[in-house]
């Protein structure tokens, strides 16, 4: 028998006699048991790891809303959604007091959102709406717990925007237009448009400085409406449009599929390419790009087709806004190496927001804080020459003009794969677009 | 591998040099695969047990397929080049038997599948697109088994083979996949008396398939759907993403035979795999699981006598697959900047129960030849999916019979073999409803609408194959063959029309 040792007794000696070839067979042997044991672990690991899964099953939570109001002391009443947007699946129902059980929902990520009215000591009424993003529900029973915060009504809001382009790849007909909702004359000098960053949906978020805490939006590039400070009033019911390049798309150097002509926009984007000369509409005055205030060397001002994140803000009075110079005001990623500098949008400043993305299951990739928009709309595809327009609410001005619906959510505000059209609904031109 | 393939030339020329003259005639094959009851069962040790004599096959062939009655992901037509060899070898006193296959097969117009060269391997979570593609697909086959003789009442047997595929969607989205199956299965035999052997043998099986698509066009974002089960989709926008699957399974066989005046055969065999979907390479994501526990039962009784063979077989198959879906949370904290998994869940079952009666008889000619066979065969299959919430379901319910005969003309030298094969399908019962969200997504729609409409179809087939073979070599010890069939399948199902199948080979048994 061959042995790879040969052991013998000599004298009650135990001697080894040493072989190097049957030594490396040995070794041999032996790497070969190792990997099947490898193998034999790693297949059982992979079939443990599937029967460990349990049977899925409705699980049921309580929620409680958290007033942040010290004069509103029930939440009862408020309506709260649970909506699982990669599976289409959403719940609704009405907050009873103190803490409220809801059952039937499916073990998976949502969006949880609150919102209603509520009424003070002293009779005030407040419009109340709190949510949480990316709301992992994966055990049954657990409390969760969402702060309910007075809703800034804002004054202005977007009602109708374009990014999508038409096909064949023409984007230049992307425009954003936004509408005055409340019963005052606004005077749009120094409103402020920005896209946020990332520029497309994405789970693979930024990391931005712990110091910030949730008081920021980060914005990519930031343009200001100019004038004087009287220079361009927007009355009740009218509404003005910001667009990337203000000419006809029909014509036929640009793209006659184009479902828009934007030559009465009231503003543009103006990126100084002269293959795409300026236009009447009034030029944006460009703030920020990657920590400077010139434009940069793009040839246009595209933001993505897919569907970006947009807000206007203004700068409270007595505040100075000044990212280009002021270093606490822009920060780059954390979480990649690139210098690429993104402005800070204080929250407080910001009126309004939308977020877009590409379809539905984009919501896990929400760029702006969900006090901001909890929601995003979508028009599912690109080049498709299909916008998103707000709803309106049944509510009218006295002269007829509409109200749109505003509840910080565009998932709801907003009809997805509209043709786009500019002053939907009645929406009026202000006396000072250039082609009055 | 290379030795693998230098045994498998080896088996091919001594088995060309180990001629015996009625034993290698397409007729003589096909007995021997009747005969071949431990082949047939997948315990390598029996092959000893099976009569083995030295033999090798080689052949070339062509088939193709068209017809509007197909499941949606399997392409209006197509066509394959196959290349076959098979042979079996005595070294020293042990049974060698072994084959490679190579097939290239050009789909047409395939829909409902980004992600998958097979899509109907039990792997309900794979991508779908809009675009009906052709696909280019070539797929090698490895296999061998080896026997010892009895040790005393042992023997034992090693078995294993090398499935490898790969495959490209010829429009956007495209895929390129890579996809390999490796097994291994020792077997053994201990005879309880003269006539009555027990078998034992063990499975290990591993599979990869790994999918990296993307768009030519980079212009054009493609609407493509994460299939999650029974209609259940994401929809996503874009150009795919890079899907990588790994399976591992474990299994094992129970048989026993007996030999008397008939010879019974009983086996048993379970099985248990699971296969994971990691999503991306660069930063992995639980995409989904599956764990298929099937197991098979079949019983076989032979008797043979110097004019006839009668073999009655029943055979009980169950297959059941859970579908497991991870819940998944981005984490994009500096320390991290990777996908969690959170939980698992079981949230659909896909269940296979099969159960089938065949009959054969054959009127031989000589101990290794046939002049005629008659066969008859009844099939039971029922197919029970269910998402469990929210709560779908597709089912149906088949009966499938089955007559056929052949007859093997002599014409001098040479043999035609012509038979005709006539089957009729009946859906028993049946049925789709889909409760969850997006009823209007085309996958619902049209994917498994039409998936389900072909599968509760009532339909008619018949299949003429007929093979012709002559003897050649100066000794006329060798056999030269051309076969071909033609198949008709009709629907009794509106929307659906045919089905035809052709294919033509020619070869050669040493």
């Amino acid at each position: 028998m061959k042995r790879s040792m040969i052991d013998y007794i000599t004298q009650g000696n135990v001697y080894a006699e040493f072989h190097p070839a049957t030594e490396k067979r040995k070794s041999i042997r032996m790497k070969y048991f190792i990997i099947a044991l490898v193998i034999l672990c790693s297949a059982c690991s992979r079939i443990d790891n599937a029967l460990d899964a349990e049977d899925i099953r409705p699980y049921a939570i309580t929620v409680k809303a958290n007033s942040v109001i010290p004069e509103i002391t029930s939440t009862a009443g408020l309506k709260v959604v649970f909506e699982n947007f990669a599976e289409g699946f959403r719940l609704e129902r009405t907050l009873g007091t103190g803490a409220t059980a809801i059952d039937s929902l499916i073990p998976g990520i949502y969006s949880i959102n609150i919102s209603g009215r509520a009424q003070t000591t002293d009779g005030d009424v407040y419009y109340l709406n709190g949510a949480k993003i990316n709301y992992a529900i994966t055990a049954n029973g657990g409390t969760v717990e969402i702060d309910v915060d007075g809703l800034k009504v804002s004054p202005l809001v977007f009602t109708e925007i374009f990014f999508a382009g038409t096909t064949p790849f023409y984007f230049r007909n992307q425009f954003y237009e936004v509408y005055n909702n409340s019963d005052q004359t606004i005077y749009l000098d120094g409103l402020c448009f920005a896209n946020l960053t990332p520029t497309t949906a994405t789970t693979n978020l930024p990391l931005w400085p712990a110091e910030d805490g949730a008081d920021y939006a980060y914005a990519e590039r930031i343009w200001k409406v100019p004038g004087n400070g009287t220079q361009y009033p927007l009355l009740p019911g009218e509404s003005f449009v910001m667009s990337q390049f203000a000419a006809n798309h029909q014509l036929p150097q640009y793209n006659p599929a184009s479902p828009v002509d934007c030559s009465s926009s009231e503003f543009e984007f103006n990126m100084d390419n002269p293959n795409f000369p300026d236009q009447p509409a009034v030029d944006m005055q460009h703030v920020f790009y990657n920590g400077n205030a010139s434009k940069g060397t793009l040839p246009q001002y595209l933001t993505s087709v897919f569907g970006g994140a947009y807000v206007i803000f203004r700068v409270p009075p007595g505040e100075t806004y000044d990212p280009v110079n002021d270093p606490a005001l822009k920060t780059r990623n954390l979480a990649s190496t690139s210098t690429t500098q993104y402005a800070k949008v204080p929250i407080r400043y910001i009126l309004d927001a939308v977020e877009a993305g590409n379809n539905q299951n984009s919501i896990n990739a929400k760029r702006v804080p969900s006090v901001l928009d909890a929601g995003m709309t979508y028009v599912g595809a690109t080049y498709n020459s299909l916008g998103v327009a707000r709803k309106v609410s049944d509510i009218t001005n006295p002269d007829g003009s509409p109200i749109f619906i505003d509840t910080n959510n565009s998932t709801d505000d907003f009809e997805r794969g509209v043709v786009p059209q500019f002053r939907r609904h009645g929406s009026k031109m202000p006396a000072w677009n250039h082609t009055n | 591998m290379k030795k693998l393939y230098i045994v498998l030339l080896l088996t091919a020329s001594f088995g060309a040099s180990a001629q015996q003259t009625q034993r290698n005639t397409p007729a003589a094959f096909e007995l021997r695969q009747q005969r071949s009851l431990w082949q047939r069962s997948g315990n390598p040790a029996g092959l000893q047990l099976d009569r083995p004599y030295r033999y090798s096959q080689l052949k070339a062939g062509y088939e193709g397929y068209n017809g509007n009655f197909h499941r949606p992901q399997e392409g209006v037509s197509g066509n394959r080049q196959i290349v076959e060899t098979q042979g079996g070898i005595f070294l020293d006193s042990c049974y060698l038997t072994g084959s490679f296959n190579y097939r290239r097969e050009g789909i047409k117009a395939a829909s409902f599948n980004a992600s998958i060269i097979d899509p109907f391997r039990g792997m309900p979570y794979i991508i779908a697109d809009l675009n009906p593609s052709d696909w280019v697909q070539q797929h090698y086959q490895l296999q061998f088994g080896i026997a010892t003789p009895s040790y005393g009442r042992w023997s034992w047997g090693l078995g294993a083979s090398y499935n490898a595929s790969s495959g490209a969607k010829q429009r956007d989205i495209r895929t390129e996949n890579y996809y390999y199956a490796l097994s291994i299965t020792p077997g053994v035999i201990y005879a309880l008396a003269p006539n009555q052997d027990l078998g034992l043998n063990l499975r290990y099986a591993n599979v990869k398939e790994e999918a990296a698509m993307s768009n030519v066009n980079t212009y054009v974002d493609q609407t493509y759907y994460e299939l999650l089960g029974l209609g259940t989709a994401v929809s996503m926008l874009g150009s795919g993403r890079t899907n990588n699957y790994e399976g591992d399974s474990w299994g094992g066989g129970l048989q026993y035979r007996y030999s008397g005046k008939a010879t019974l055969f009983l086996h048993l065999n379970y099985l248990v795999e699971a296969e994971d979907l990691t999503i991306s390479f660069t930063v992995p994501r639980d995409g989904a699981s599956v764990l298929r526990r099937s197991w098979e039962a079949g019983a076989t009784v032979q008797q043979e006598s110097s004019r006839l063979m009668h073999t009655l077989s029943a055979r009980y198959y169950n297959r059941h697959i859970d579908g497991i879906q991870y819940i998944t949370q981005r984490d994009n904290s500096g320390s991290q900047q990777g996908w969690m998994t959170l939980a698992k869940y079981v949230r659909s079952t896909f269940k296979t129960t099969e159960a089938a009666l065949d009959y054969s008889i054959v009127g031989k000619k000589g101990n290794d030849d046939y002049s005629w066979l008659a066969n008859f065969s009844v099939r039971y299959r029922k197919l029970n999916d269910e998402y469990i919430l929210p709560y779908s379901f597709k089912r149906t319910e088949n009966a499938y019979i089955q007559v056929g005969a052949k007859k093997n003309f002599r014409l001098g030298g040479s043999q035609l073999l012509v038979g005709l094969n006539a089957g009729y399908n009946r859906n028993l019962s049946g049925g789709y409803a889909y409760n969850g969200a997006n009823k209007d997504y085309v996958v619902v729609t049209q994917l498994e609408t039409n998936d389900y409409r072909y599968l509760a179809s009532d339909f008619i087939r018949a299949e003429l194959p007929v093979t012709f073979s002559f003897r050649i070599g100066r000794e006329k010890k060798n056999v030269m063959f051309v076969n071909g069939y033609a198949g008709y399948t009709k629907a009794e199902s509106s929307g659906f029309d045919h089905r035809i199948a052709y294919g033509a080979a020619v070869g050669v048994n040493f």
